[in-house]
């Protein structure tokens, strides 16, 4: 029951956070773009974190860690009630800072729910700590999930953002992803 | 003298290799006129191999409203619940557990809300006596009349003995319903040692318990209380079926030439997918010098998306699984024949047999190919640990049965497998599931003594 009732409550947050303060900013542009990866395209990123942070598999004791996260980065509310069904097992990453065992960075990969029999994989939910921009956190976690999605032998990898997130897509195609409308 | 009727259900398709077994079937036919009783239809051709051409089979349809489905749910988690609840031993603690979780392929967030557990906790403490769920049961069946063409053929029959082989599904509580109302002689054919040791109370008092082995037989008395003398251990009707089939066969058979791994896969909810085939190619790399024959439980996509993901092993082969053989429904007209054929085939001249989770393929391979059995139960995401697998009764195949939770685990398994060929065949796994025994003549005990 209580990840019912802790989703009810971040869900109502993010609302809240978004029509009651205006945190969503209209000036940006929100249009929906897909990426895709190509396995043979794929470039590893070899960096590593910093001592004091660990990359590790979510588990439920972070639930609340990782909500706090996506309110901090204005993602908006992650239903992971609804994406338990499609996260392929050891596909869901943290990077927790060590000593203040505080969520810093998330993703995962999953079965497209979309898609038909199963064929399409997708990375969800990448975030990390606005305040640690240049550890790499995001990269690392991309990097690695990516990798996860690959070994799944997907038909068609894919994730979705918004075009005003350039840094991000940016980072996306270091790793080899590339725009949909590009292909 | 008007011969009995003798009315064998068949829910699941996965029932017909056992409940329609040939020998068996034949055996039977000298007691009485065989009606066989099925949700699914059979084809023309193995309605010729079944030799059910002179035999009645009913289509059951059951009307199944929303509202008794939700009925019957209820008094199946009764039933699951009162049964876990009151037995501690053989590992059913851990089935309990599972009663309040929902498993999905991420292993994240499957414990139903707290309000299950409540729910389950107290319908343990009401239901502990079998006779407080038989009444809910009926009740049930009271207020829910069913009604079918069907359904009136079969109350119509008379001087029913009644077989029944799976101790779960709606045709077979509708059975036990009608036959412990027309007071038909029962007999109970479990087609699973899980008919009588992880599905519940027994649906309704046989007269007689044709359990498979001796092992099935201490089940029954000890979890179901079942006096001795109602027990005949008639040894896997299964079995006997396999043995007919290749003594019928043996020139349409093909025999395999080269030393094999048989690797058979599980649904991905109850093991990861990423770690069966990540074993599959740690085991085909290790071992070039054997052929892996992998047998992943899934669809036709997957079964094309997994193809192309082992495409560079060679020593790996896919084969399909079998649905007749298999499953509890299929959307596919099934041909039993070829899938009886395609599965001996598959477990036949097995040198080891490697299995994600434990699965009834390790006792059929076991007992044709008397290879050796190794379950992975490598639990990389920590998802089997989480659902309490350690309570899980690995033992029920003997301690032959070897356990892998690392890849490392995993090859020193095969390697010992591999060299450690001599072994009592009295304790062999298949031999928890099957007796040496004369089915003719345990048969003819049984009709002769109900």
């Amino acid at each position: 029951m209580r990840i019912y009732f802790l989703e009810f409550f971040f869900k109502t947050v993010h609302f809240l956070k978004r029509k009651i303060f205006f945190y969503k900013r209209n000036d940006l542009d929100n249009t929906n773009i897909e990426i895709i990866l190509d396995p043979h395209n794929f470039k590893n990123y070899n960096l590593k974190l910093p001592q004091e942070y660990n990359l590790r598999q979510f588990t439920e004791k972070d639930f609340y860690g990782f909500h706090m996260l996506m309110l901090k980065v204005n993602m908006g509310f992650c239903p992971l009630s609804y994406w338990k069904n499609y996260i392929l097992p050891g596909g869901f990453l943290v990077v927790e800072k060590v000593n203040t065992k505080k969520i810093v960075g998330a993703a995962f990969v999953a079965i497209y729910p979309n898609s038909k029999n199963d064929e399409v994989g997708t990375l969800e939910w990448l975030a990390s700590d606005p305040d640690l921009v240049g550890l790499g956190i995001g990269p690392i976690i991309a990097s690695n999930l990516s990798k996860r999605l690959i070994d799944d032998n997907f038909k068609k990898i894919r994730l979705g953002t918004q075009k005003h997130r350039k840094g991000v897509i940016s980072m996306y195609k270091k790793l080899g992803w590339r725009l949909a409308e590009d292909l | 003298m008007q011969k009995k009727t003798i009315l064998i259900s068949v829910p699941f398709p996965r029932n017909i290799r056992h409940s329609l077994s040939r020998p068996f079937i034949n055996e039977l036919k000298k007691y009485g006129n065989i009606v066989v009783v099925s949700p699914f239809k059979f084809s023309n051709e193995d309605i010729e191999y079944l030799n059910l051409k002179n035999e009645k089979i009913v289509y059951m349809d059951i009307n199944e409203t929303s509202f008794s489905k939700i009925l019957f749910k209820i008094s199946d988690f009764a039933r699951r619940a009162g049964y876990f609840g009151k037995h501690k031993k053989y590992g059913l603690p851990y089935y309990f557990n599972n009663l309040i979780s929902d498993f999905n392929i991420s292993g994240y967030f499957e414990k139903l809300p707290s309000l299950y557990k409540y729910i389950f906790i107290i319908l343990s403490l009401v239901f502990r006596k079998r006779f407080v769920w038989l009444s809910l049961e009926r009740l049930f069946f009271y207020l829910i009349n069913f009604k079918s063409d069907a359904l009136n053929e079969i109350k119509d029959l008379e001087d029913v003995i009644y077989f029944q082989s799976s101790n779960w599904g709606m045709q077979d509580r509708l059975l036990s319903h009608i036959s412990s109302k027309k007071s038909w002689k029962s007999v109970m054919i479990p087609y699973t040692s899980d008919q009588i040791h992880c599905t519940g109370y027994l649906l309704i008092d046989h007269d007689c318990y044709a359990v498979q082995s001796e092992f099935e037989k201490k089940l029954a008395m000890e979890l179901h209380n079942i006096e001795e003398k109602k027990i005949v251990v008639i040894g896997s009707i299964w079995h006997r079926n396999i043995e007919h089939f290749i003594k019928l066969n043996k020139d349409r058979i093909k025999y395999k030439d080269k030393k094999n791994i048989l690797y058979a896969g599980v649904t991905s909810l109850y093991f990861p997918r990423i770690t069966e085939i990540k074993s599959v190619k740690i085991i085909a790399e290790h071992f070039p010098e054997y052929n892996v024959n992998y047998c992943p439980y899934v669809n036709n996509n997957e079964f094309k998306k997994i193809r192309e993901n082992l495409y560079s092993y060679r020593n790996v082969n896919l084969i399909p699984h079998s649905p007749s053989m298999t499953e509890v429904k299929t959307e596919e007209a099934i041909s039993f024949y070829e899938d009886m054929k395609a599965h001996i085939e598959k477990i036949m001249d097995t040198d080891i047999f490697v299995m994600s989770y434990l699965t009834s393929l390790g006792t059929e391979a076991n007992f044709l190919s008397k290879c050796p059995l190794i379950a992975n139960f490598i639990d990389e995401y920590e998802i089997l640990k989480n659902r309490n697998t350690e309570n899980f009764p690995k033992d029920m195949l003997g301690d032959q049965l070897k356990i892998a939770t690392s890849y490392n685990d995993l090859i020193i398994c095969i390697e010992n497998a591999m060299e450690d060929n001599e072994k009592d065949l009295s304790l062999q796994p298949y031999m928890y599931w099957d007796s040496e025994v004369n089915l003719d003549n345990e048969i003819s005990k049984i009709m002769l003594s109900i």
